[in-house]
């Protein structure tokens, strides 16, 4: 909890401390949308970054941090109870990102230091989520959150999804499942020169259900009897035309 | 063709749903049961939520059950005195239904009880399903095509069922019995509906036919009356309380089984009834197997993830 905080008001300074203009970042999509057709979303992240006068000409590390809206996520754990498996003990972990995705230009350790990943909350290691319960099992029901994630796709890591282009020139794919989840998301750039963090740049990156998936999600939601009513008259409905039909 | 489902939260191809409608709907037509027991396992292993599984099913079958109600209607198939107290009886059990289920979902033990529910009621129906057709076979065979002797009325009605006060006539299943029988009959579907998210044909008419002793003729069009009230006040308690109904899904899944269920039923009109119960009962067991061997074997990772709940 304590942690966090922390994280967020070193974000906050440090933010406010670099100049924007050495380094310039862009998405070829700000929003995306889902709709219909929606199966996942390829976003090319690019950007420029100018080193200081004294770093000229020296070899520079990138690393991106895409994060999700926050959630609520239980944990559970079966035991084999009699024959059978059943849930049994549980961890909440409140504000963990929906969705969270790391990739730089050689693994995170070759870049910079853990102290240095965690301060800024680069890496799988980085991510403190708020547990009530604090038992000695903390930990591997923590590794088994981020498995459960990773195995839904809604987290990755990829050391080498950073491509160097040269000249102080940098790109790299974000990809979104097709399962993401929808609300604000939040993309990190950070520059590093020899372990140290010389700059660092923050977008905002919106994911939203739009159309038809948004009229239909907002529906069951805001007005859950008319909604259950509707799907009834569509099903007594279709199934008279699919009887009518039959006799003909 | 990839779709998003907008409740469902995941996208799946447009065929895949619509293929899996049309081998259900095929089945369902061959077998004349309404196939929830079949497409809720289904959908979930193809990813769907059970939670949303179970809900968008229950609103699926409504459908079907519409147009085979028609159907046997339009030839007098249906005792709409019977089916209006056990839908009476059933509105009740979908509403508990509904409460347990959603009870169930924030103990995170929801798709325990979803399979051990499978595991129990497909496993002994299924079973006794079995072994009565297989006996009806060997016997068939023994006399060598000869119609088998029918019972008599007296027969059909079972004792402890007389006991039992409010005694009613139902002129269309020639029957003298308690309302509370269909009543408690249908309250037990309607708690089922919502758990599981089938019709519960595969309960209600065994039970109809041994334990409340009603004629054949009448038995399918009256559990097809009860199945479309009970299923439709499923859904509407499942999108109050769960909010897990998706409509696209079901509509998709519809279209495939009004096709199949065509197909199926002329299929289903050259097989023997024993045959058909036979077949029936052994993918009945089927499921139950495949649900019962998830209970028992050990998961690949024994800790699971899923989203608190607002």
């Amino acid at each position: 909890m304590i942690r966090s905080f922390t994280l967020y008001a070193l974000m906050l300074c440090s933010a406010i401390s670099v100049s924007a203009q050495d380094i310039v970042t862009d998405l070829s999509e700000r929003q995306v949308d889902i709709r219909y057709s929606f199966n996942g979303a390829n976003l090319l992240l690019f950007g420029t970054v100018d080193l200081p006068q004294k770093l000229r000409g020296k070899r520079y590390d990138v690393a991106v941090v895409v994060k999700g809206p926050p959630e609520d996520i239980n944990v559970r754990q079966k035991e084999k109870t009699a024959i059978i498996w059943i849930n049994r003990d549980v961890h909440i972990y409140r504000n963990v990102p929906g969705f969270y995705m790391v990739a730089s230009n050689k693994p995170l350790l070759d870049i910079t230091s853990l102290n240095m990943l965690n301060s800024e909350g680069v890496g799988y290691q980085s991510l403190a989520f708020d547990d009530k319960k604090h038992t000695e099992h903390a930990d591997i029901f923590h590794d088994a959150l981020v498995r459960g994630k990773e195995n839904l796709g809604l987290y990755l890591h990829d050391p080498s999804g950073v491509a160097i282009v040269g000249g102080g020139l940098f790109r790299a794919d974000i990809r979104l499942p097709a399962n993401v989840p929808v609300g604000a998301f939040k993309v990190s750039t950070f520059i590093y020169v020899d372990g140290k963090l010389i700059t660092k740049r923050e977008m905002p990156l919106d994911v939203e259900k739009k159309g038809f998936e948004r009229e239909v999600y907002s529906f069951a939601h805001d007005y859950p009897l008319y909604y259950g009513l509707t799907a009834v008259l569509i099903a007594l409905t279709a199934g008279w035309v699919a009887g009518f039909a039959a006799r003909k | 063709m990839p779709l998003y489902f907008p409740i469902a939260e995941l996208s799946m191809n447009i065929f895949l749903i619509i293929g899996m409608g049309a081998i259900v709907g095929f089945l369902s037509g061959v077998f004349g049961v309404g196939g929830g027991f079949l497409m809720t396992p289904l959908l979930i292993f193809v990813g769907v939520p059970p939670t949303v599984a179970v809900a968008t099913v229950a609103n699926q079958i409504t459908a079907a059950s519409v147009s085979g109600a028609m159907a046997h209607w339009r030839r007098g198939g249906v005792d709409f005195k019977m089916g209006g107290i056990m839908i009476a009886g059933g509105a009740v059990g979908a509403f508990f239904g509904a409460q347990i289920f959603s009870y169930l979902r924030q103990l995170g033990q929801v798709d325990l009880v979803i399979s051990l529910s499978y595991v129990l009621f497909l496993g002994s129906i299924g079973g006794l399903m079995f072994i009565e057709s297989i006996q009806a076979i060997i016997a068939d065979y023994k006399r060598g095509g000869m119609p088998p002797v029918r019972k008599t009325s007296k027969q059909r009605h079972s004792g402890w069922l007389h006991a039992l006060p409010f005694k009613t006539r139902f002129r269309k299943s020639r029957l003298y019995i308690s309302v509370l029988a269909p009543l408690v009959i249908g309250f037990a579907v309607g708690i089922l509906s919502s758990i599981m998210g089938v019709g519960g044909g595969f309960i209600m008419v065994p039970a109809m036919i041994y334990l409340l002793g009603m004629p054949t003729n009448v038995v399918i069009g009256t559990s097809l009356l009860q199945i479309i009230f009970v299923t439709a006040l499923a859904t509407v308690f499942l999108s109050v309380n769960t909010q897990t109904v998706d409509i696209l899904l079901a509509v998709l899944l519809l279209i495939g089984a009004v096709f199949g269920a065509q197909v199926g039923v002329k299929v289903g009109v050259k097989l023997k009834g024993e045959q058909l119960r036979a077949l029936l009962a052994l993918m009945v067991l089927v499921v139950c197997a495949k649900m019962a061997v998830g209970l028992v074997a050990t998961p690949e990772d024994i800790y699971s993830i899923t989203a608190v709940l607002k």
